[in-house]
């Protein structure tokens, strides 16, 4: 039986081809539009609070574009092709609630940050994830109806948070706001190395990139 | 019926069915019209060699524009004279889309409609076969077959139950990618069943060995999955390959899809294959490779050293 799992290939475990995800990423952006506009404008001020130190204010902007995410790509949609993605959706409303949780019981470190290398690296994370990742897969992709947006797609979602998140927490509070979005990193990575999507190194690279800011504290 | 066997008496009837599968000069097709058919050993009903599979591929959810593109693809399917079309529990909206097809043509005479239960999917055999049915909008399946052998002994017994009331024409059961091998040939010797359903191509043939001979011997319909490896075999040859002259003159090979696939439903075991489509026009040449003549054995000998080659 053991055997078994080494027959198996990426491709086995994403239900769905390649045109039916992407045309998913379409549909939720011609279902929301123009949420897309207001969302990353809520994560540009949630990083400019982060980068001033205001972190609380920062998560509990971050909390509800998981939970949208979460409901309206998983949950409504995502869940009709693969039953894993309920489990996701699930995932992405428990991030949103620790998020929460974060904002209003956690405390700001009252100073900026400073221009350390964690620091900056947590920015330019959040702004590949806020401006170039929509970008990016506009312009590999299939045009713009099929770019992938902050709090309505998971995966620059979840870049924005790593960023973010290195921005705004150290310790413990970091870790515990950074496992799910590295979880999902995963998972997405996978998927689209198996959807043969043009962009599939990108986000294995936004790990290795936040995992090397984090070692170097 | 139900035959209990030891493994020296299986091994015993193997070599047996070897012996007598390889005097047969070849098993019996049938023509109707231009299409090729193959009988089911346990009726002798025949059924059009070139199937449909649906996994990953119809899996489209509420997509109305893919729903369009793919109950196309079903119409192309039947127009040319198709038959068995292959889903399960676990290929997402596949049975609903195939409920939407039918709704609109009318539930074509010539359909064969093959699933599977499956134990994640939750609820007994008896009861995935209900809702499945609803969702193919069908009064009945033609075969359900137990999905990667999961949980057989319960389910066999349920479609057994299932076949007796005459809700299921016929049983089976299925593995893909090679997987579980050992088991599935101890469950095809020991058990009951009309068909079963496997991963035969002419990259992946251990099949070949004792699968296929022991279906031949115990009067077992074979349905053939990933007839292309899952897309990857026939998209590497159309990109990169040319299709051998001796292929074209040998029996009428136009397109890779005559050479894949003819190479599978020539296999005297084999009744039929279900390549997957997500367009009308690959469809249309799935279908155009049942309608030609098949290669002979020394053929079939030259077309695996050909691909091996590549």
């Amino acid at each position: 039986m053991s055997g078994d799992w080494l027959s198996y290939r990426l491709a086995d475990f994403i239900p769905v081809t390649p045109e039916v995800y992407f045309r998913l990423v379409e549909r939720v952006n011609a279902a929301w539009w123009p949420l897309q506009l207001l969302a990353g404008a809520l994560g540009l001020v949630a990083l400019a609070l982060a980068w001033r130190g205001r972190s609380r204010f920062a998560l509990a902007l971050l909390a509800p574009a998981w939970a949208a995410s979460g409901v309206v790509f998983h949950l409504q949609r995502y869940a009709e092709l693969n039953w894993a993605a309920v489990y996701f959706g699930g995932a992405f409303l428990v991030q949103a609630v620790l998020l929460l949780a974060l904002a209003l019981f956690g405390r700001d470190p009252g100073r900026r940050p400073g221009a350390t290398p964690r620091a900056v690296t947590g920015a330019a994370l959040a702004l590949f994830g806020l401006v170039a990742y929509p970008v990016v897969t506009a312009v590999a992709g299939d045009g713009w109806s099929r770019a992938e947006v902050f709090g309505l797609h998971p995966d620059p979602t979840a870049v924005a948070t790593l960023g973010m998140v290195l921005l705004a927490l150290t310790g413990a509070r970091a870790w515990l706001a950074l496992a799910l979005p590295l979880l999902w990193l995963l998972v997405a990575s996978l998927t689209l190395v198996a959807l043969q999507a043009a962009w599939a190194w990108l986000l294995p690279g936004v790990v290795l990139v936040a995992l090397v800011a984090i070692a170097a504290g | 019926m139900r035959t209990r066997c030891t493994r020296r008496s299986v091994l015993k009837r193997l070599g047996l069915g070897f012996a007598w599968f390889c005097l047969l000069p070849r098993f019996p097709l049938a023509q109707t019209g231009n299409t090729l058919h193959k009988p089911i050993p346990a009726t002798g009903e025949t059924l059009p060699a070139i199937g449909l599979g649906t996994w990953r591929t119809f899996n489209v959810g509420s997509d109305r524009r893919l729903i369009d593109a793919r109950s196309e693809v079903v119409r192309a399917f039947f127009a040319h004279g198709g038959g068995v079309v292959d889903s399960s529990p676990m290929y997402g909206s596949a049975p609903d889309l195939m409920g939407h097809a039918l709704d609109q043509l009318g539930h074509p005479d010539t359909l064969f409609a093959a699933e599977k239960v499956w134990s994640p999917a939750g609820g007994s055999a008896r009861e995935q076969v209900a809702e499945l049915a609803a969702r193919w909008r069908v009064p009945r399946f033609d075969l359900v077959q137990v999905h990667n052998l999961d949980d057989w002994r319960e389910h066999l017994a349920a479609l057994r139950e299932l076949k007796a009331e005459g809700k299921v024409r016929y049983i089976g059961i299925t593995t893909s990618h090679g997987r579980r091998h050992r088991e599935f040939e101890q469950v095809m010797a020991d058990e009951a069943l009309d068909f079963v359903q496997l991963t035969y191509n002419l990259t992946h043939r251990e099949a070949e060995a004792r699968l296929l001979p022991l279906a031949h011997e115990r009067g077992l319909a074979v349905i053939a999955n990933r007839p292309y490896d899952g897309g990857s075999l026939i998209k590497r040859l159309k990109r990169s390959e040319r299709l051998p002259e001796w292929a074209q003159q040998a029996f009428a090979c136009r397109t890779w899809a005559d050479f894949l696939l003819r190479f599978v439903v020539s296999h005297p075991a084999l009744t039929c294959a279900i390549p997957a489509s997500t367009r009308v026009e690959h469809l249309e040449e799935n279908m155009r490779a049942g309608q030609g003549p098949l290669p002979s054995s020394e053929l079939r000998a030259r077309m695996i050293r050909h691909v091996e080659s590549l």
